[in-house]
């Protein structure tokens, strides 16, 4: 083989790594990027912040949505934050309470007909923000 | 010439090289992307099924639901009714085999397919399938809604309040001789029966009204049946 040819080949190669560097370089950031928006969906589903482990999310147990019941009361429980000041509200009555515990539960009479009771829910931290259930019971005597 | 032609030749050989090697990892990380999105696809297909099935099967096996809302409509045997969360729901009243009463003001009094007109407001009892209801019993009663909000505006010489709901809206509030005022005692949490001068600006007040369609009034100003009051000494605490 020629000194020159061996001189051809090495800058060849020379200039292919250097190419090929640069074409690794500038593609590395964009899958970087990929992963992180891949990274970023995931660190943004629902993630607690620190002083969320004292909140709970208002959930009502029972009565599930338009229950019927022959009966002229029904016990709402539920969970909430504790030390709340739960008002359980509806055309019949009102009903306010503090809870101690996360579970809360209530004897609330019904109207005959449509009753609708909204659970309000104002936690003794004024930092954790108010929330409100509504839901519709039918006490239908037959 | 001999030279830079293989140069040339070298430096395409390995830019080749490069080019299948990066085009073959994206390839590779784009279908290794598909695959979850379409898996989310079929799995919702299937949720969606799944929820299908068990509605119609929850409708066959029990007789006992209920939905209520606004007579739109009536036509020959049917109703159509206008719910609260705006879903539209056909009602088949059988004769001599759907039960009709009347529930308003409390008296529960037997009635006639005749006696209801458009704009009662009605629970229907029966099997729900397909937005429809094949009615066992009908039942015309008084509307009753639930609002609260913070009070911005005292209205002393024509009796109502100015109150920002919790949907951030300006609702008037009539208030009625009718109308029963309680204050929550903070310390106690009892409530007590107070007059209409007690209420303050600022005051937090959960409401109860019953929607008359009779009236001229604006969905934005109804009367007040019962407003329970939350000092705003409580939020200072």
């Amino acid at each position: 083989m020629k000194k020159e040819t061996i001189v051809a080949l090495i800058l060849g190669i020379g200039f292919g790594l250097i190419v090929a560097i640069l074409m690794i370089v500038r593609t590395r950031p964009q899958t970087s990027q990929n992963s992180n928006t891949i990274t970023n969906s995931v660190s943004n589903a629902p993630t607690k912040p620190v002083n969320q482990s004292l909140v709970t999310n208002l959930e009502i147990t029972s009565p599930k949505d338009k229950t019927i019941t022959k009966s002229n009361s029904v016990t709402i429980s539920g969970k909430a934050t504790k030390n709340s000041m739960i008002i359980i509200q509806s055309a019949a009555k009102d009903i306010i309470i503090k809870n101690k515990e996360i579970n809360f539960k209530v004897d609330m009479p019904l109207t005959l007909g449509e009753n609708v009771i909204q659970i309000n829910v104002y936690p003794d931290d004024k930092n954790i923000p108010y929330q409100n259930k509504q839901l519709q019971v039918y006490y239908l005597e037959e | 010439m001999k030279k830079i032609l293989t140069i040339t030749i070298t430096f395409l050989i390995i830019l080749s090289l490069v080019y299948s090697v990066v085009a073959q990892t994206e390839e590779a990380t784009s279908s290794a992307e598909a695959s979850p999105s379409a898996k989310v696809e079929v799995d919702e297909t299937v949720k969606e099924f799944k929820e299908r099935v068990a509605k119609l099967a929850e409708a066959g096996r029990s007789e006992q639901q209920a939905q209520s809302g606004r007579v739109t409509l009536i036509k020959d045997n049917t109703l159509t009714v206008l719910t609260n969360d705006n879903e539209t729901y056909k009602i088949v009243v059988e004769k001599d085999m759907t039960m009709i009463y009347s529930l308003v003001n409390g008296v529960k009094k037997e009635k006639e397919f005749g006696d209801i007109v458009k704009g009662d407001y009605i629970i229907v009892n029966g099997p729900i399938m397909d937005k429809t209801i094949n009615a066992n019993s009908v039942y015309i009663d008084d509307q009753y809604k639930l609002q609260s909000g913070k009070v911005t505006e005292i209205n002393k010489e024509d009796y109502y309040l100015n109150i920002l709901n919790s949907d951030k809206e300006n609702d008037l509030v009539d208030i009625e001789t009718y109308t029963k005022i309680f204050l929550i005692n903070i310390k106690t949490l009892e409530s007590e029966r107070i007059g209409f001068t007690k209420l303050k600006v600022g005051d937090t007040i959960h409401i109860v009204y019953k929607q008359d369609n009779t009236t001229d009034k604006s969905e934005k100003r109804y009367s007040a049946t019962r407003i329970l009051v939350i000092p705003q000494e409580y939020f200072l605490q």
